[in-house]
């Protein structure tokens, strides 16, 4: 078997193994004890997709180089320049030009999104501050005359967290403490950064699949901010912060069996109520350096060997 | 008394949701009240807004007539929608604390906005 056919089935084996463990970790619910491992698991399974995939189409033209899909990508423009005739076939010429293509449609995907999160996110924080209270003594949330209860933190230069008046007339004082500890963590840990090219992917492709990957790292994501704000304020006050949150909205429409937008407050407010222990840190770091190594290895072979 | 960024614009903003119908910039200076203000730095912030499609300006016997593009309440309902939206189109612009809104509520919020800016920001 000569080099180019492994790298091709090393790129189709690597694909297969972050299909599968996507596959399992869409149903894993021990992830929930690691919630930040797990957002990591999640990147690098799809950093090992994405790159396996483009691998696997690349490498299915540019097999007969013997070299790494980079520098054999720009031995395969010398032979189209020269014009050799049948020279590249048109099966290599279609896994070169797929490759391309996809990673093209991934790159424009992502800028395109990037720039109309932006633009919304601007014009979300123009008027917020045309028509949100806000006190002199910075570190208090913007407050937004609405009766419907919501708190959520707005990314960017000047982010924000922001509740309605709704929230403030259902919460305690200590649950809102709870929330705007839940916020905040959002925003310290540039959780929208870590959503953001999932949230893309979603919003180009929304198929079920992506549906379900993108909600189940959303939610992982929630988690992560919950752990903080029970470790500040108790468990306790974000369960009632949560389940009150539940109880105003996320009333099922007339006639619905399940309430299957309930489903993520509800695991959460399950999750603090169980409060299982967080995973072992060994098993965690070999976690992450075993997905490293997936995610690292079809990229390697993008340049290796020269 | 020097103003914070957005104090003004809201400032502006008010005068002009108190206003009836379109009015000049000299006419959202005096409702302003401040006299420190110069009418400069409302026009500016009237042409900046005007570029912002907040407010919308007409002209008539070349003197430049400002109003609201939206109410207010127009405003804190896009926002909210927003923040409470479903359908994931807007999910990239906010992370969220729950969802607390019934479909309901989701509709009586969208019909609050006009249909030519339902589908957000342009």
């Amino acid at each position: 078997m000569t080099a180019g056919v492994v790298y091709l089935w090393h790129h189709a084996f690597v694909l297969a193994l972050a299909v599968g463990a996507g596959a399992a970790m869409l149903r894993a619910r021990w992830l929930y004890r690691c919630p930040h491992v797990a957002v990591a698991l999640w990147q690098a399974v799809a950093l090992g997709a994405v790159a396996a995939t483009l691998g696997l189409l690349l490498s299915v033209g540019l097999m007969p180089y013997q070299r790494g899909l980079v520098p054999a990508l720009g031995l395969f423009a010398a032979d189209l320049a020269d014009g050799v005739p049948g020279q590249p076939d048109v099966l290599r010429a279609g896994g070169v030009a797929a490759g391309l293509l996809l990673a093209a449609w991934i790159v424009t995907v992502q800028i395109n999104s990037a720039w109309q999160v932006r633009r919304q996110r601007a014009r979300h924080q123009m008027l917020l501050r045309l028509v949100g209270r806000t006190d002199p003594d910075g570190d208090r949330p913007v407050v937004l005359d609405h009766p419907v209860a919501t708190a959520y933190y707005l990314p960017g230069r000047e982010g924000c967290v922001v509740v309605s008046s709704g929230a403030l007339a259902a919460l305690t004082p200590g649950q809102l403490e709870a929330v705007l500890a839940h916020e905040r963590t959002h925003a310290r840990q540039r959780h929208h950064l870590a959503l953001a090219p999932f949230q893309a992917l979603r919003a180009a492709l929304p198929v079920a699949t992506v549906r379900r990957v993108v909600a189940s790292i959303e939610l992982l994501v929630e988690m992560c901010a919950d752990d903080h704000a029970a470790r500040r304020h108790g468990a306790s006050a974000l369960v009632d912060a949560l389940s009150r949150f539940r109880s105003l909205g996320d009333r099922p429409p007339p006639g619905a069996l399940a309430v299957v937008s309930g489903s993520a407050t509800e695991l959460r407010i399950q999750r603090l109520e169980r409060a299982l222990p967080p995973l072992h840190p060994l098993l965690c770091a070999a976690l992450v350096s075993a997905a490293l190594v997936v995610a690292a290895t079809p990229l390697s072979l993008f340049v290796l060997p020269v | 008394m020097p103003r914070q960024r957005g104090e003004l614009e809201q400032a502006v903003m008010t005068a002009l949701w108190r206003q009836t119908g379109p009015v000049t910039g000299r006419t959202v200076l005096r409702a302003i009240g401040d006299p420190d203000l110069a009418y400069t730095t409302v026009k500016t912030v009237l042409e900046r807004l005007t570029r912002k499609e907040i407010v919308t300006r007409s002209s008539v016997e070349r003197t430049w007539y400002y109003s609201a593009a939206g109410s207010r309440d127009e405003y804190v309902a896009e926002l909210m929608l927003a923040a409470l939206d479903r359908t994931g189109d807007r999910d990239g612009a906010l992370v969220r604390f729950a969802q607390a809104v019934s479909p309901e509520e989701a509709d009586v919020l969208r019909a609050a906005l006009d249909p030519d800016r339902e589908d957000g920001p342009r």
